[in-house]
């Protein structure tokens, strides 16, 4: 899409006189990207904006928006995902579609290239677009010969009469070529290979036989590509919830199959509704435990579908949608375990995956024990549904009967209390305010002495107390610091209550 | 009030202990504790530089001499102090059975090691994490057996306490107070952990809870102990009673050499003297030179004086072992 920044601009607006974007470097302002008009009247990318406006007058000059444009790609590359799972970013106004295998659902090589381009140019956008065996090949093609569809191992016949501005590389060695009298793509092939690395790199080599399709390099994909999926693709675009709840359930079942044939189950679920209009809407769910259950896919991804703060907006309707295991994984046969443990903690499992899908997966922790004395630190809150953390179990620390060392929760931070004299020197206080509520102890166990990490942080040593009141409420208090002969009165908190 | 400290573990518990034992007898010295026992891990290592420490101080505590028996077997820790000079040869022993079954710098007990070869030894069974675990191990012995009590600030001491007093009733053994010290003062804490850490091959940030909690496993002074130990102070006092009964010291090591094999009615100075002048023949069999036989009768004069042929006898022994 050579001119994608001046497009985003005319599709939204008229512009009276010819359009350029300015663009600033090194001090200077130049012609970053210029409109169709812009262009036969001369001027060209790269061009002093100075001699630009000393050549066009009246002419319309904006500054470039690198975000805006690079954002517009984006949205561009989100909407060709409904061709191939694999659509890469070629710098600030190319993408790369890697069609293997896919080129037969929408009638041939020539029918999808007619299709992608159309639809793109409908858009208001100038597009050209070639088909070949490498990358590189297929954009030097998509640049100098549009429409170009090159046959696996038909790149070098093709590439050979273009100039060798279509090799796309630096100034410094289309100057050396051209000081070397070559003027085509062929004629730069014709050379030896170990002349030109010699001369001009082993980079420029490699490219070389990449665009001339001697050599493979693989694209970088824009997101992960999924481990597997399936897709249903619509004559007519789907409004109605009833039909778009339908397709799911069979793409859940075909997607279900596949992964019960691997032996697999996904970890990671992606539903991908792409609209008439180019809209992509993504629903991802991540799961627990691997997952090939149509009906619990099914329902997890409906209750994050109905948790969605903007419910999913079919506009002109959805004309393919696809369901993706972004991230399989290997799965035992799904047996019964006798083990109620292993039953128990798949049920936990489950609970979690749907209270994420409706949640989100970082509103639903759980506490995974930390190695450490202090009662703060002994436990981080994690995502429940991150596998990294699955080893770590908590310990009980305290005999079957015995009370508990720790109340269950703590709160956010400790709350400091207005604490009476204490019995012993270090003993609990006969009474203490907290939330301007007065309590008497009753009976207090303690003191529990635990000493700051010293290479960490300083701090007091502290007596933890777990402490009744007269009207039977626990709270594990402490006291900051130890009495001392020298009058320093050690602050009292609160940390926690006991249920 | 008076106190005596039974559970202390130095730096010669590689490892483990962060003071010296010099520093412990010196604290403890200061603290005017009634006695202080040195009891280190498998090993009566420490013992030695706590004498040499002892002889320095004036009016020293009285200084026990014990080891910190660690089995293999799931037993407690048993601290073990010799009353007298023969039951500290039996400790010896069986520290060198131990030591003899294990790779070097190990030592491998079991609770029958024990019950075998504990003649006149003084037993302190410490408390493991659940107070009924001691039971066997009091029940392994009729008398000199006490089970100790700590109060370490763990938050259930109190309770901990009644439990422990509740088995040491039912084994009919008294409770006997120790601090189960590491280091002598609470500064040493720092030291301790990074040891630890040493020990466990871990980082201090990932050591977590292979470290102790607090500092509190320091000498603390006597009324201090009375304090922790204020429901159960027979605990306390039991700790004078149990160093009253102790007799051995260090003193009574000299130099002792084992003794070779004498033929019947022979003192070792005659049988020397009979294998020197069968010697002399042998070298010289045409005869003796005169300053050769008053040589030997000179060294053989000195030898007696000094009450050495035995040594000399373990010459001969290896000499000829050697020549075959």
């Amino acid at each position: 899409m050579p001119r994608l920044p001046t497009d985003r601009l005319t599709r939204k607006s008229q512009f009276s006189a010819p359009l350029v974007i300015s663009h600033k470097a090194n001090n200077a302002l130049y012609v970053y990207a210029l409109e169709a008009r812009a262009q036969k009247l001369g001027l060209y990318k790269g061009q002093p904006l100075a001699n630009a406006r000393a050549m066009v007058q009246p002419l319309e000059v904006v500054t470039a928006d690198e975000r805006a444009d690079a954002a517009l790609l984006d949205a561009i590359a989100d909407w060709c995902d409904r061709f191939t799972p694999l659509v890469s970013l070629d710098g600030a106004c190319g993408l790369f579609l890697d069609i293997t295998g896919a080129s037969h659902l929408f009638g041939g090589e020539n029918a999808l290239l007619a299709t992608v381009i159309q639809r793109i140019a409908s858009h208001g956008f100038a597009v050209q677009g070639a088909i070949a065996g490498t990358s590189l090949a297929a954009k030097a093609l998509a640049h100098f010969a549009p429409g170009s569809i090159v046959a696996c191992g038909g790149e070098a016949q093709t590439i050979a009469p273009l100039p060798i501005a279509a090799l796309d590389c630096d100034d410094k060695i289309l100057h050396a070529l051209r000081h070397a009298g070559l003027k085509s793509i062929g004629q730069v092939a014709e050379r030896l290979h170990s002349e030109l690395s010699e001369r001009l790199g082993k980079r420029f080599v490699t490219r070389l036989k990449v665009m001339l399709g001697a050599e493979e390099q693989p694209l970088q994909p824009r997101r992960p590509l999924p481990d597997l999926m399936a897709e249903q693709r619509f004559a007519e675009p789907v409004v109605t919830e009833a039909v778009i709840s339908a397709s799911l359930l069979s793409l859940a079942e075909s997607l279900g199959g596949i992964l019960e044939r691997q032996g697999s189950g996904a970890r990671l679920l992606e539903a991908v509704f792409f609209r008439a209009d180019g809209k992509v809407e993504r629903i991802a769910v991540k799961t627990g435990e691997a997952l090939r259950d149509p009906k619990v896919m099914l329902r997890l991804l409906r209750q994050k579908l109905d948790a969605l703060a903007d419910p999913l907006d079919p506009g002109f309707g959805f004309d393919v949608i696809r369901l993706e295991a972004v991230l399989a994984e290997e799965t035992k046969p799904a047996t019964v375990s006798f083990d109620s443990d292993e039953n128990a903690r798949r049920q936990v499992r489950f609970l979690t995956d749907r209270l994420s899908a409706r949640f989100g997966e970082h509103r639903v922790q759980r506490f995974v024990p930390q190695q450490t004395h202090i009662p703060e630190a002994a436990g981080v809150a994690v995502p429940a549904q991150d596998s990294d953390f699955t080893g770590q179990e908590w310990i009980l620390k305290r005999r079957t009967n015995d009370p508990p060392r720790r109340p269950l929760r703590l709160l956010q931070r400790p709350e400091e209390i207005e604490a009476g004299l204490p019995v012993a020197p270090d003993g609990p206080p006969k009474y203490f305010r907290w939330r301007q509520c007065r309590h008497d102890v009753a009976r207090a166990e303690g003191p529990e002495r635990i000493a700051m990490e010293w290479w960490r942080k300083q701090g007091l040593t502290r007596d933890y107390f777990r402490v009744e009141t007269k009207d039977g409420q626990r709270f594990w208090l402490y006291r900051d610091g130890l009495y001392r002969q020298d009058g320093f009165a050690p602050r009292w908190y609160l940390q926690g209550l006991f249920a | 009030m008076s106190y005596a400290e039974l559970a202390v573990t130095t730096n010669f518990s590689f490892l483990r202990g962060a003071s010296h034992p010099g520093e412990f007898v010196e604290r403890a010295g200061q603290l005017a504790y009634t006695a202080i026992g040195i009891a280190d891990r498998n090993s009566l290592a420490g013992v030695v530089r706590a004498y040499e420490q002892w002889k320095k101080l004036e009016n020293p505590p009285k200084l026990l001499v014990g080891a910190r028996l660690v089995f293999r077997d799931g037993t407690p820790d048993i601290l073990a102090y010799p009353k007298n000079r023969k039951a500290y040869g039996w400790l010896c022993r069986l520290l060198s059975i131990g030591k003899l079954r294990a790779e070097k710098g190990d030592c491998l007990l079991d609770l029958k090691d024990l019950q075998e070869n504990r003649r006149g030894l003084l037993l302190i069974v410490m408390p493991p994490a659940d107070a009924k675990r001691a039971l066997p191990a009091l029940a392994a012995f009729k008398s000199d057996v006490w089970l100790a009590a700590s109060m370490l600030y763990t938050g259930e001491d109190r309770r901990r306490l009644r439990d422990l007093k509740a088995v040491a009733h039912a084994a009919r053994v008294p409770l006997i107070a120790v601090n189960d010290a590491l280091y002598h003062d609470p500064e040493r804490r720092d030291l301790q952990d990074v040891v630890t850490c040493i020990r466990e091959h871990v980082t201090l940030q990932e050591a977590g809870l292979k470290l102790q909690a607090n500092a509190e496993r320091h000498l603390k002074p006597a009324d201090e102990m009375a304090r922790l130990f204020s429901a159960c102070p027979e605990a306390v006092a039991e700790t004078v009673r149990f160093a009253g009964k102790i007799t051995f010291t260090l003193a009574e090591l000299g130099q002792r050499y084992p003794r070779e094999p004498v033929p019947r009615g022979k003192t070792a100075d005659q049988h020397l003297r009979a294998l020197t002048e069968a010697g002399l023949r042998w070298r010289y069999p045409a005869g003796v030179p005169p300053a050769v036989a008053e040589l030997a009768e000179k060294e053989l004069r000195f030898i007696a004086d000094g009450q050495i042929a035995h040594y000399f006898l373990t010459v001969h022994d290896i000499v000829k072992f050697a020549r075959g």
